[in-house]
């Protein structure tokens, strides 16, 4: 005979209690594995995934671009909705993990069968959307990844990008730098494929504009003292110190630039800022020039859309909308007009025609916003932006100068250069 | 000799078939059930180590994650044949795993499973960082495959693709579980010192074992890449690798040659179902597997196996017999004389 088996099992609980907690598990289990359909019952609602960072080292850019989504939701619904239906978001968290990213695009398109996705931070989990959206035949609007290649060599009939690509904020950056500032450059480049990108782009802007790159340091992701390349740097003494390093690096990197006097000692440009990194820093850290796609300040028409954003997110985390939020309305809404002029919420082949010749007057941005046909790029005005003396701030918010705005097109490459090849619908 | 009728392969494999027909009703689609028998390969593949031969390696994701990228390489840079693909990707699994064997075949116990791990860390950072080979970060996209006029995109089309393999792999290791090789496996794991000395030569065994494992989780990583259209070096991560050890111990592979197939099935669904409503569905996993490893310290099969200790039905007869389904050998009444 089995001898009596002690352990907690058997002791104190029985087996059938045992069976009706393990029956009961059963039935939460089922009701979890209900509830993505019971939450998002289709009804006469037009779906829209959104594959976004809540949580990794993206997480708050994420929470950026999702309250601009909204708001374009908000308004539209407001008005009776697209083509007659309410729109509603079907979030997803990308974790800023591209396999988590494209997992999750899957599960929209098979699972919830949307025809639209937007969203996306970092350059690899857009590719892998992007990559989803193509082979599903459904559309995907980047809102908020630079990376060249989306619009280059992986550009697809059925995705379209917001910011401006990687070329185009290094090239308007460089082009003031080199002229209003100086031709001896330093760069530290953040050794992951972003970081890598810029620095090649920077290196080529300055052979083709007669600088110099005196020197470049690789900094490895995840580097939290910086405190013997900062020293390289004062040994070199550059005219202009380059930081094309992001995240949380690039918040440790300023802070003890700061710590080192370095900051004050060299004047400093990044080929790419987003406005969260300054308000983290505060104003006598944040330090630099650099190109943003928007800024609340940056001309008397975006009023509205701050109030408008204050009135949404009273509570929000920061209290003026940034560059990733303002992308992400332009994106919701620019979509939302293409499937307005479409006539059609199901057939994605005629959407992507009209996005491809969709035109519209953004207040928010003081200009005309389009859709670059050839490339699926957003064309409209962008910042060159300078860190300001807390001296200087009209308030808390008011982090940056605007040095000079230009339009995406006229710093990218033309359609002769572009490595994208489209293919037919 | 159980008639194949009555064999639990067969079983599992008719509700492997019949499962599309079920996934939408329960908020799943089809694509979500080739990922579970993907998984489920990968665990029975991992559990040909931990629960037959009784080595526990953090480092599997490293043939996995190699077996994902040669198919994606075959097709790149060799052919569009599909099976040609998953053929080189199983042979690079298997490889991977035999050169790494070779190495820390010797070892036993946490030396074993520390190496395992170094190991995948190496796989994982060659494969993040070797951006002009792997794609990096980023991956390695491929496009789709066809056999003939079958196109490998359409969901059902792939899901009976993959439960092929499936099929496939459960009779292999199966076989090979019940033959010698296999009893030497498992001796293994009860008593090393004892099958020594009984003149075999154990690290042969464990070597086999282990390069087995590979093979079969390279192929799972084939399959994956033809699934998701690109082979990323994330499951190659020692906490990948995790993944498995969990899903495999949480379905009861420690005790049973189908629990792999139970935690893999379990862990793909919570996964995909839970994380659309909190990022925290590791917590509720989590807590699933503590409560799992305390109470049925044999895995969700272990304890469905159980017999009754007077000698009676198994409990997932008894289960079932709760629902009104009347299943195994009826208990004799007092007095009663059965005739066998």
């Amino acid at each position: 005979m089995a001898t009596e088996k002690k352990n907690a099992f058997s002791a104190k609980i029985s087996r059938r209690q045992v069976l009706k907690g393990a029956l009961a598990s059963a039935a939460t289990v089922s009701t979890i594995a209900m509830w993505p359909k019971i939450l998002r019952a289709a009804e006469e609602t037009l779906q829209i995934g959104v594959v976004s960072p809540a949580s990794g080292n993206f997480g708050d850019q994420g929470a950026s671009e999702r309250r601009g989504m909204e708001m374009a939701v908000r308004e539209f619904n407001a008005k009776g909705g697209v083509l007659g239906k309410k729109v509603e978001m079907l979030v997803e968290d990308d974790q800023t993990n591209p396999m988590v990213a494209a997992r999750k695009a899957r599960a929209l398109v098979q699972r919830d069968k949307v025809k639209f996705m937007i969203g996306g931070i970092s350059s690899a989990t857009c590719v892998a959307v992007g990559q989803v959206a193509d082979l599903e035949k459904v559309i995907y609007v980047i809102t908020n990844g630079n990376a060249e290649d989306l619009t280059g060599a992986l550009c697809n009939r059925y995705m379209f990008r917001v910011p401006f690509d990687s070329i185009s904020c290094c090239a308007f950056m460089a082009e003031y730098v080199l002229k209003e500032i100086g031709k001896k450059w330093y760069m530290f480049t953040h050794d992951y494929k972003g970081g890598q990108d810029s620095a090649r782009m920077v290196k080529k802007l300055l052979a083709k504009n007669g600088g110099t790159l005196l020197g470049e340091t690789m900094i490895p992701m995840g580097t939290s003292d910086f405190s013997a390349y900062l020293l390289k740097v004062r040994e070199v003494k550059p005219e202009v110190f380059i930081t094309n390093v992001y995240g949380t690096d690039f918040i440790n990197l300023m802070k003890q630039a700061y710590e080192f006097g370095i900051s004050k000692e060299f004047p400093m440009a990044s080929p790419l800022k987003d406005y969260s990194d300054a308000w983290a820093l505060g104003p006598n850290i944040s330090k630099g020039i650099a190109p943003m796609e928007w800024y609340h300040y940056g001309h008397p028409g975006a009023k509205a859309f701050v109030e408008a954003y204050q009135k949404n997110f009273p509570a929000a985390a920061v209290p003026i909308p940034e560059n990733t939020c303002y992308c992400g309305y332009v994106g919701m809404k620019a979509l939302f007009l293409a499937i307005i002029k479409a006539g059609t919420a199901t057939d994605t082949k005629k959407v992507v025609s009209a996005f491809e010749t969709l035109k519209f007057l953004e207040p928010a941005n003081d200009g005309e916003v389009y859709v670059q046909e050839w490339d699926h790029q957003f064309i409209q005005n962008y910042y060159l932006v300078q860190a300001k003396e807390e001296k200087n701030m009209k308030d808390r918010t008011d982090l940056f100068e605007v040095l000079k705005i230009a339009k995406v097109s006229d710093y990218t490459l033309k359609r002769e250069e572009s490595a994208c090849k489209l293919q037919k619908l | 000799m159980k008639a194949v009728g009555r064999s639990p392969i067969f079983f599992v494999g008719l509700i492997f078939f019949i499962l599309p027909l079920f996934l939408p009703l329960i908020g799943g689609y089809t694509d979500l059930g080739t990922e579970i028998m993907i998984m489920a390969i990968y665990a029975l593949a991992f559990n040909m180590l931990l629960g037959f031969t009784g080595l526990m390696s953090f480092g599997h994701g490293a043939y996995f994650g190699t077996g994902a990228y040669f198919l994606a390489f075959t097709q790149l840079y060799l052919t569009q044949n599909v099976w040609i693909g998953i053929l080189f990707g199983m042979l690079a699994g298997g490889l991977a795993t035999f050169l790494v064997g070779l190495v820390i075949i010797r070892k036993s116990g946490i030396y074993f499973s520390l190496l395992t791990v170094a190991f995948t860390q190496v796989f994982f950072t060659i494969g993040m960082r070797w951006t002009e080979v792997t794609g990096g970060e980023n991956g390695l996209r491929i496009g789709s495959y066809a056999i003939g006029s079958l196109d490998l995109k359409e969901p059902l089309t792939l899901y009976y693709f993959v439960f092929a393999f499936f099929l496939f792999t459960m009779v292999v290791l199966n076989k090979i579980t019940k033959s010698p090789v296999g009893r030497i496996m498992k001796a293994n794991k009860y008593n090393r010192d004892r099958t020594m000395a009984l003149g075999y030569n154990i690290y042969r065994y464990r070597l086999f074992a282990l390069t087995l494992s590979g093979l079969f989780s390279g192929l799972a990583g084939a399959l994956s890449t033809i699934r998701i259209h690109a082979a990323f070096a994330e499951p190659m991560n020692w906490f990948a690798s995790g993944d498995v050890v969990m899903m495999t111990i949480l379905g009861g592979g420690l005790t049973n040659f189908f629990g792999p197939i139970l935690g893999a099935a379990i862990f793909t669904t919570l996964q995909d179902l839970i994380s659309t409503v909190t990022i925290h569905w590791m917590f509720i996993f989590g807590l699933l597997f503590v409560s799992v490893i305390l109470f049925m310290p044999g895995g969700i099969m272990g304890f469905l196996m159980e017999e009754d200790q007077k000698g009676g039905q198994a409990m997932w007869i008894r289960i079932l017999r709760l629902v009104g389904l009347k299943l195994g050998r009826q208990k004799p009444k007092k007095g009663e004389i059965i005739s066998s």
